[in-house]
């Protein structure tokens, strides 16, 4: 096996563990391996052209404060305490009715909100077309190029939020140093959440034909190393409750995995967006010479749920994120192109994507049953392990 | 005849002559003793003693001088050390802490034997009988009656000025604290009525030795009692006590504190990785891999009573989650240790394949074959390896990255030519290089720089391939035991065995081998024996030894 799979004999070894588990629960043949994911981002390419009109900004509060009839008095008074309640007050409820137009999004029509006019993004073809053509599982939109020359690419979030301030970083970094990027990524370095996959029957790393892919959430904190980074070869608990949890099957060819479509929800940054819902998923990774994989998962989401979970932050969204509550509302609605509703035509979803880079980590699985707190000594400890 | 083959029988031979000698009921040769010592506490002792006499829970903040070492122990290094003025600025300021704590609200109920009739005003008798019972414990011996006398009158000044009783109690345990009387460990001797001519320790000196040994903390009241009361002095009264103490879990503490010393684990405060080569490493890990190591140690030598030999080929150790990460194996136990036994064939087997040994000897970014084979000479087998000529140029070795040296064997091949160099590597290099598959943190590597590492490595004209065939040798290597007989003597007596203990040590070796080499029955060995108590008397100045005197009787006025 360590000719074959190209591993040192401590790898060996903890194969042998995990396998040993493995023909005790599952009869699968092959080797598993187990990952924490440690940096998880929405994909957001930085072109050199995709953002024509710049970066989402602040909104001109002083006019728009001259637009609602306010003195010069009143304006002075309110920039004086620009965190008052009575900045929020004049700031948000500026819907035809004094709505506030976080929580009332429809209650003004608003389109000036800045989306990607590029042609080239990260993500898969999720919709399967060629052109982007509606389907009766998808609504028409324009398909991006992917990053490595891939056709056909779907992320339909990256044209809303492409151009957004805090999601946008830097070329340089790949769009990596973005704030709410950055931010995603300290707090689940913090411990706030952890996402793990495990694949199993893996003959070849290079090639296999068949494998089986879990993605869960994880019971443990990430482990931080020395560098700042997640320490690999951890030893992580996979969180009992089998709602944050998915299963599919996948392919192994030249090293890259590619799964079948599944389903999974994930819980997320309470701040941001509580849960992730993503909907015909596909996890497309490589393995790499360190023992880590890299790749992205691409899938459809709720955007309605993604447009909630910003907009709950409201005052915060559009006073310090640059946001537009009911622009950035309309710019997911029109440009959703999943799972259109059957009555009225509306896509309920959005193609996206997440880069992610995961190290090898020994995965634990609970007891049989939710809310098992801890695992037992006496499970079966899947082990993970890095060529 | 090959080499490892002559080594071995000569080592059987050798263990043969040990097992005979002290198994045909040879009565302990005897032995001249060495000097008395004065010890300074060190940090560890002292924590230990305040948590016995005031509780775990009082608080000792500040900075404690760093210990010297000496003769491979630190434990030797404290007799030869001092109060520098900084260091007694250090040590008032902790004083007055503890006595803070000692006289608060929260625990003077508790510490007290005694109430005074007045809190805001002095009271003799309760400070007496409070400043005598502690005294007895810090000082190891009953207060004399002037130093009593003057130590309660210390109280009564204080608590008058200060308008406190406990205030004034709190000063005058405060100079007791800072007193060397507490700080420095001074032995005293008295003419052996069994052996006359010669000095042995005094009642009271043998109870803090004894204590000390064993458990790393001041006497507790038995041992005190049964020094007062002259049982220490008898053979059956010192195998009374040796059998409680060694029954007791405190035996743990000092087994802890003598491997801790000898493995130089003091050295572990300021261990430093780059964290660019070694992100896994943290503060918290190397705490982690000190107490894997001792955990292993006292597991095996205490708990299964094993055989100290197999501390070198162990596979049964002790993982936290960190750990497990560096050794990539899985560790369920959230927070805490679990047992784990590395299969056969693993390449990690004995305390020289634990993270504490491959990290500490090694340079902050790269392993170090030559670190970690002088450590195998001087710390497991008690060699002496000189220290490297000034001049020498390690930019061969240091270039870790060369095309032409992708090894660490490639590269001190190199360095081995310069002539300075290659005596010294000769000795250290091959025990060291056989350890390269595991990197500056102890990490497996099957490969360095894409080159396979070649681990085969030989010790004194043994060869063997890899880390587990060097905890073979090591465990066949009669220096290896020997080593520890030394060390730990040493340990107890606080200073290196003396050429009138020549005998003695062999007759301890030999009793170490008859004994499976139980380090609990050696421990016995020892402090049963009059060996371990000898005083040897003091030289004249004309070099001459002077006659075996009495001394002033301890703990009397």
């Amino acid at each position: 096996m360590a000719r074959i799979l190209n591993i040192d004999p401590v790898r060996c070894l903890a194969l042998a563990v995990s396998a040993a588990g493995l023909f005790a629960t599952a009869a699968s043949a092959g080797e598993t391996r187990g990952f924490a994911i440690s940096w998880f981002q929405p994909a957001y390419y930085v072109g050199d052209d995709d953002c024509p009109n710049g970066v989402s900004k602040e909104m001109d509060w002083k006019a728009m404060f001259e637009k609602q009839g306010k003195t010069p008095e009143q304006i002075k008074a309110l920039f004086e305490h620009p965190l008052s309640p009575e900045f929020r007050h004049a700031a948000l409820d500026r819907g035809p009715h004094g709505e506030d137009v976080c929580a009332n999004p429809e209650s003004v029509h608003d389109t000036n909100w800045p989306t990607v006019q590029g042609k080239v993004s990260y993500g898969g073809n999720l919709d399967g077309t060629t052109d982007g053509a509606a389907t009766p599982n998808s609504c028409a939109h324009q398909k991006f190029t992917g990053v490595d020359g891939t056709p056909s690419v779907d992320n339909q979030m990256y044209r809303v939020m492409g151009c957004s301030k805090i999601h946008r970083g830097s070329k340089a970094k790949d769009g990596r140093d973005a704030f709410g990027i950055e931010y995603l990524n300290e707090r689940m370095r913090e411990g706030l959440v952890t996402y793990l996959i495990e694949i199993t029957g893996i003959t070849d790393p290079q090639n296999s034909d068949k494998v089986e892919v879990g993605i869960y959430q994880g019971a443990d904190p990430l482990v931080q190393d020395g560098a700042g980074g997640v320490q690999a070869d951890s030893t992580q608990h996979i969180a009992a409750d089998t709602r944050w949890q998915a299963h599919t099957k996948g392919r192994i060819k030249d090293g890259v995995l590619t799964t079948e479509p599944f389903d999974v929800d994930l819980r997320n940054d309470a701040v941001w967006l509580p849960e992730f819902h993503f909907k015909h998923a596909q996890l497309n990774v490589a393995f790499q010479p360190d023992g880590s994989i890299k790749g992205h998962l691409n899938a459809y989401q709720d955007w309605a749920s993604i447009y909630w979970g910003m907009a709950k932050t409201g005052f915060l969204l559009e006073k310090f994120s640059a946001g537009n509550c009911p622009a950035e509302y309309a710019a997911f609605k029109q440009m959703a192109d999943g799972d259109p509703d059957p009555k009225t035509g509306q896509c309920t979803t959005i193609s996206s994507s997440y880069g992610l880079d995961a190290v090898p980590a020994f995965l634990v699985h609970p007891p049989e049953g939710k809310g098992a707190k801890t695992a037992q000594a006496t499970q079966p400890i899947k082990a993970a392990a890095a060529q | 005849m090959k080499p490892h083959l002559r080594r071995s029988l000569a080592a059987a031979c050798g263990v043969l002559t040990l097992l005979t000698l002290a198994s045909c009921g040879d009565p302990a040769p005897q032995s001249s003793g060495g000097p008395a010592t004065v010890r300074r506490v060190t940090k560890d002792q002292y924590v230990a003693i305040i948590g016995d006499v005031f509780g775990a829970d009082i608080k000792i903040q500040g900075r404690f001088d760093p210990d010297v070492r000496e003769s491979g122990l630190l434990a030797i290094g404290t007799a030869h050390v001092s109060v520098t003025p900084s260091s007694l600025e250090q040590y008032d300021s902790i004083a007055r802490t503890i006595a803070a704590q000692v006289v608060d609200e929260h625990h003077r109920a508790q510490l007290f034997p005694c109430k005074p009739a007045s809190p805001t005003a002095p009271d003799d008798g309760c400070a007496g009988q409070f400043l005598g019972e502690v005294g007895h414990q810090l000082y190891r011996r009953p207060l004399t009656g002037q130093e009593l006398k003057a130590q309660v009158a210390v109280a009564h000044e204080a608590a008058g000025t200060l308008g406190s009783f406990y205030d004034g109690v709190a000063t005058s345990l405060a100079i007791m604290l800072e007193s060397p009387r507490f700080l420095f460990r001074e032995e005293t001797a008295e003419p052996d009525p069994d052996h006359p001519g010669t000095l042995r320790l005094t009642a009271f000196s043998k109870a803090t030795r004894l204590s000390f040994f064993l458990w790393n903390t001041t006497p507790d009241d038995q041992l005190l009692a049964a020094a007062e009361n002259g049982e220490l002095n008898t053979e059956s009264g010192l195998a009374r006590q040796v059998d409680r103490m060694l029954a007791s879990p405190r035996l743990k503490s000092g087994v802890r504190a003598f491997f801790t010393d000898m493995l130089g684990f003091d050295a572990m405060a300021t261990l430093a990785k780059d964290p660019e080569v070694y992100p896994k490493f943290t503060p918290t890990l190397i705490g982690d891999a000190q107490e894997q190591t001792l955990r292993t140690l006292t597991d095996h030598l205490l708990t299964r009573n094993g055989d100290y030999r197999d501390v070198f080929t162990t596979r049964h150790t002790y993982l936290t989650q960190l750990l497990g990460a560096i050794y990539r194996v899985p560790v369920g136990t959230k927070g805490g240790w679990e047992a784990h036994d590395f299969p056969d064939g693993d390449p990690h087997a004995g305390i020289e394949t634990e993270v504490s040994f491959l990290a500490l000897h090694s340079h902050p970014g790269r392993s170090s074959s030559t670190l970690r084979g002088k450590a195998v000479r001087e710390i497991l087998l008690c060699q002496q390896v000189p220290t490297p000529p000034a001049s020498v140029n390690f930019s061969i070795v240091q270039d870790t990255k060369n095309a032409n040296l992708r090894t660490a064997r490639d590269r001190l091949t190199a360095h081995r030519t310069q002539p300075t160099c290659a005596g010294c590597h000769k000795i250290i290099d091959p025990i060291g290089l056989s350890l390269e598959n595991f990197d500056g943190l102890g990490g497996y590597r099957a490969q360095e720089n894409g080159a396979p590492i070649d681990t085969s490595g030989d010790l004194d004209a043994v060869h063997f391939e890899g880390a587990a065939g060097l905890g073979q040798t090591l465990h066949d290597d009669p220096a290896a035991t020997a080593c520890l007989v030394n060390r730990l003597y040493g340990y107890g007596a606080g200073r290196a065995p003396v050429t009138g203990e020549a005998e003695w040590m062999k007759y301890l070796q030999a009793r170490f081998a008859a004994q499976g080499y139980r380090l609990p029955d050696l421990m016995r060995t020892i402090v049963t024996s009059d060996a371990f108590y000898r005083i040897s008397a003091p030289s004249k100045p004309d070099g001459t030894t002077q006659a075996a005197t009495a001394s002033p009787k301890e703990g009397k006025s």
